[in-house]
């Protein structure tokens, strides 16, 4: 057989657990139920697909004899609609509430997530990051200030009612449930009569648990919110909830709980001060609404000084110098990869190659260089300099900006020393393709590259840099021939220098990328093997080459339709990147991105949905929202919410990406051709025929120019043109659509094997054409 | 059912047309694997369902006719034929032009089946094994075996399992151990059945 018997009991497992995972495990009402996800104070909820839908959504049975009475039944389906009027993006959404076999059914949306609690202890090895904590803490602020000024109370909140998604979006879920559930009965009853079905009530607030019935208001749900915020700081609720519900009742009408920062090191007295407001007993001691406790944190995050402390001078002042050190310390975190590269490409330089120095005047080309160093290191600090926010009135300067000014000053500047200006020039050309502007790079690499020539000829390792740049320039425009080439006349600089064997590595691994955009896998196989042996015999390859290589041969494998072995490598890529280069590398973004392509190719677009959504949000925090990762990262978001049906979702961000790169007239760049390919294939689905038509013509122009006309691209443009033409003119249009067809086949039957989906579809769309 | 018991294979059974139970028994277990499969190749749900519908259609004709004949092949490449023949009609069914491709991210076309054998088919062929064994499992071993066994599949750690039955690592270490030896067992006399379902049990 062909089951792998002696793979590890981990392996065998996991193989197990894939086979057994719900495809589908029966049904609610309508609903095709997935599985059931937990049981909770309320009732059960239970994981289903919508029918008709690829939706998932969480379906709340709530617990029988609850509603009994036909009133308690009318006032849980009216308090239920003000539910579904909540509209936030921190806020689970409620569809509506189903009789289904007699029993009141909530439906939800599903939320991929865990508890804040759990979530803010992060993995074994560490918790999560402060900032990260507080961050979503004032997304859930921002939630329950939405509820309160549409009159809705949460009443329950509690870490297990705020769930946060891998990509550290929180959403809160139940509100206003307790009170929906059980509005007869006061809090304190509910709490005390039923706390072995809620857990306990540790994060409840004092006028919830005593027994004179107070009528409750919004700062009840403030005090709640104090308790997680100190769950979330110290790792433990407010009150110790160990010495049995009495004592916890007690604790909570009667005693401060201890200050946080009495508890958890890293709490500062600020902070401390904050939550302890926000828990004050009486609620007039409280912040009077979640907007004022909300304000009060982003004060603090921002360091400026905060409310729950009377401020003195010295205080304010410390606050004050804090606050300038931040943020000139982030334009100094942007500008210090600059900074590294001019330092790195200067010490290079004074390393001349020593066959070419023996042969040629060396003295004046080590002073040459030397001091072509020393100019663009200075030109670069006199840059940093310029980008100080105290010579600035405090105006922070985006990378953009500050290489704007760069451009600026540097043009003319170096006309007597061109050994300096074709470093700079590579500088920013380098800089300005990472940016995504590409014309600008190409032309600033164009100068440094014949300047270098002129200078060295091909003998520098700067003229192998610049030729490496301008391949990535034409690569990240959908050139892979054009980067071939060059990466190739890179490699060969490179040869010739015995000691680039690194950047050789690096060269070839490029050139496999490019040959594998162009499909030619053997080739870029060889490549690989062959940059993988080159660094081997180097000493302690570095992480992100590694990390590379392995991403590379995860796509290898993909295209060659291995998609476990595709997996598998981009999830071990995937762990190597967070653990050694942080979640918020780029290298662990793109990652991240490629394994929610291979999980959705692979036929699990549900599993892919996360490891989307994370690259997604952290390439928006990282990179900004133009930056070209970010829009890769949307368009392939966008695709896999199309698979999952997501339609009206999708759309949006493939319109919103077109318009992006119409205003910048790069509508010929890959990931436009790729999103506009499928914003194709969706107005079809939606027989959206007209629309379909107008942009699968100008798509396919230009991916036939882009990529040229036999590109598996062309041939899926060319096979989704013709349905749009032959839907809207059956008689006139079949010659048209019957001869995309026929080239859009061959184009494919020599790329995919003959019993490919495409080919199959293609082919019998082919015959129907013919014989109808 | 004890599975000790002397029975006839299911794909004996179920062409019986009286036997309902043993048709209902099939479609539960084979409904998965091609309705997965089809997943698989890139069908949405509505046509893998459709895919699915079809392909009982034809198996339970086939089978109730013998046009199915285990010396003539494996039943395994038997189904999978019908399955791919059924998609294909599928795609070309009159009145329906087929959904568009859904093209994918640029970088990424995909060609996906492997030279030589179609590896996702042959993926979810296993995967179905896998399940059905543990259908068995779940009916044969000892309540708080199978339910150790469950938290262990669903992701617990071995030393939560034996805290929360009040047991220990070792002991849940053997049962997960037991009934994977089981589950190979069960898994060759699965196939061993489909290939030669008229050879009686193994």
């Amino acid at each position: 057989m062909t089951f792998d018997e002696s793979s590890s009991d981990a392996a065998w497992m996991e193989r197990l657990r894939e086979a057994v995972r719900p495809a589908t495990a029966g049904r609610i009402g309508p609903y095709e139920l997935v599985a059931e996800a937990n049981r909770g104070g309320q009732g059960v909820v239970f994981r289903a697909r919508q029918p008709g839908t690829n939706r998932h959504v969480a379906l709340k049975r709530i617990l029988g004899g609850r509603l009994a009475t036909r009133e308690a039944r009318a006032r849980f389906e009216r308090e239920v609609e003000a539910l579904c009027g909540l509209d936030h993006p921190n806020i689970v959404t409620v569809y509506g509430v189903e009789s289904i076999d007699g029993q009141p059914v909530l439906a939800m949306e599903w939320i991929d997530g865990q508890p804040v609690d759990a979530w803010a202890r992060g993995d074994a090895r560490a918790g999560r990051p402060l900032r990260e904590r507080l961050a979503v803490f004032l997304q859930v602020c921002d939630a329950v200030q939405h509820a309160h000024q549409r009159g809705v109370i949460h009443r329950d909140l509690k870490p297990s009612n705020i769930l946060v998604s891998a990509t550290g979006v929180s959403r809160v879920v139940d509100f206003g449930l307790a009170r929906a559930v059980d509005s007869d009965s006061s809090d304190a009853a509910r709490l005390t009569g039923t706390a072995e079905l809620l857990g306990t009530p540790a994060y409840a607030s004092p006028e919830q648990v005593s027994l004179d019935r107070a009528g409750l208001d919004t700062r009840t749900d403030v005090y709640s919110l104090g308790a997680v915020l100190y769950q979330l700081l110290c790792g433990v609720p407010p009150h110790d909830a160990s010495r049995g519900l009495p004592a916890l009742l007690e604790a909570i009408r009667k005693d401060d709980p201890p200050a946080p920062s009495s508890v958890a090191p890293g709490v500062d007295r600020d902070l401390s001060a904050i939550t302890l407001k926000a828990l004050a007993r009486d609620p007039a001691l409280r912040y009077q609404s979640v907007d004022a406790l909300a304000a009060d944190l982003r004060r603090y995050l921002a360091g400026e000084p905060v409310t729950a402390q009377p401020p003195s001078l010295a205080y304010q002042l410390r606050k004050l110098i804090g606050r300038h050190r931040t943020s000139f310390a982030l334009v100094l975190v942007v500008l210090a990869a600059l900074l590294a590269f001019a330092i790195t490409t200067a010490s290079l330089a004074l390393r001349l190659d020593q066959q070419r120095n023996a042969a040629v005047a060396a003295q004046t080309r080590e002073a040459d260089a030397r001091a072509a160093a020393e100019e663009v290191v200075d030109f670069l600090r006199r840059m940093l300099a310029a980008a100080d926010p105290r010579k600035r009135q405090g105006e922070a300067l985006t990378v953009s900006q500050v290489v704007d000014e760069a451009l600026q000053r540097s043009e003319g500047m170096f006309e007597q020393r061109p050994a300096v200006d074709a470093l700079v020039r590579l500088t920013l050309g380098e800089t300005l393709n990472a940016l995504g502007r590409h014309a600008e790079a190409q032309v600033q690499l164009d100068r440094s590259l014949s300047i270098l020539r002129e200078l060295y000829g091909g003998s520098r390792k700067e003229t192998g840099q610049a030729l490496r740049s301008l391949g990535h320039v034409q690569l990240a425009q959908g050139h892979a021939a054009e980067a071939a080439a060059l990466y190739s006349e890179a490699a060969e600089v490179y040869r010739r220098l015995p000691s680039e064997q690194l950047a050789l590595a690096a060269t070839l691994h490029s050139l496999a990328v490019a040959h594998l955009e162009q499909r030619d896998l053997a080739l870029a196989e060889s490549l690989l093997v062959e940059a993988q042996q080159l660094r081997g015999a180097k000493p302690g390859p570095e992480a992100a080459e590694s990390i590379n290589g392995k991403q590379l041969l995860a796509s290898l494998k993909f295209h060659q339709g291995q998609f476990d072995e595709a997996e598998r490598l981009a999830l071990a890529a995937l762990s190597e990147a967070r653990a050694a280069l942080g979640d918020r590398h780029e290298l662990t973004i793109a990652v991240l991105g490629n394994v929610a392509v291979v999980m959705k190719r692979g036929g699990r677009p549900a599993e892919a949905r996360p490891y989307s959504e994370e690259c997604l949000a952290t390439a928006r925090l990282v990179f900004g929202d133009d930056h070209p990762h970010t829009l890769q990262s949307t368009a392939n978001h966008a695709s896999l919410l199309q698979a999952l049906g997501e339609d009206a979702r999708a759309e949006a961000l493939y319109t919103q990406l077109l318009s992006h790169y119409e205003q910048r007239d790069q509508l010929e760049l890959p990931t436009a051709l790729a999103a506009a390919n499928n914003l194709g294939s969706l107005l079809l689905s939606q027989h959206r025929y007209h629309e379909a038509e107008t942009l699968l013509r100008e798509t396919l122009d230009r991916t036939r120019k882009v990529m040229g006309p036999r590109h598996p691209d062309c041939a899926v443009a060319m096979a989704q043109l013709a349905t749009a033409v032959y839907e809207l003119r059956p008689d006139d249009g079949r010659a048209e659509a019957r001869q995309l067809v026929a080239d859009a086949l061959a184009i494919m039957e020599g790329a995919l094997p003959p019993d490919h989906p495409f080919v199959l579809k293609a082919r019998s769309h082919l015959a129907r054409l013919d014989g109808e | 059912m004890s599975e000790n018991l002397t029975r006839r294979s299911l794909l004996v059974r179920v062409r019986d047309a009286d036997d309902d139970a043993a048709w209902a028994e099939f479609e539960a277990l084979y409904r998965e694997l091609i309705t997965r499969y089809a997943r698989v190749r890139g069908l949405q749900p509505a046509d893998a369902d459709d895919v699915c519908q079809a392909v009982m259609a034809r198996l339970c004709r086939s089978l109730r006719n013998f046009e199915y004949d285990s010396r003539k092949g494996r039943f395994r490449t038997y189904l999978y034929r019908a399955v791919r023949n059924v998609i294909i009609d599928q795609f070309a069914r009159p009145n329906r032009l087929p959904a568009a491709v859904q093209p994918d991210e640029a970088t990424l076309l995909v060609a996906d089946a492997a030279e030589g054998g179609d590896s996702a088919w042959e993926r979810e062929w296993e995967n179905h094994h896998l399940r059905t064994a543990m259908v068995t499992i779940r009916r044969t071993f000892d309540e708080a075996s199978v339910q150790m066994f469950e938290r262990l599949l669903a992701g617990d750690a071995v030393e939560q399992v034996a805290e929360a039955f009040g047991s220990t690592p070792q002991a849940v270490q053997k049962i997960k151990q037991r009934i994977r030896a089981r589950m190979q067992q069960l898994i060759a006399r699965q196939i061993a059945e489909e290939d030669q379902p008229d050879a009686g049990p193994a």
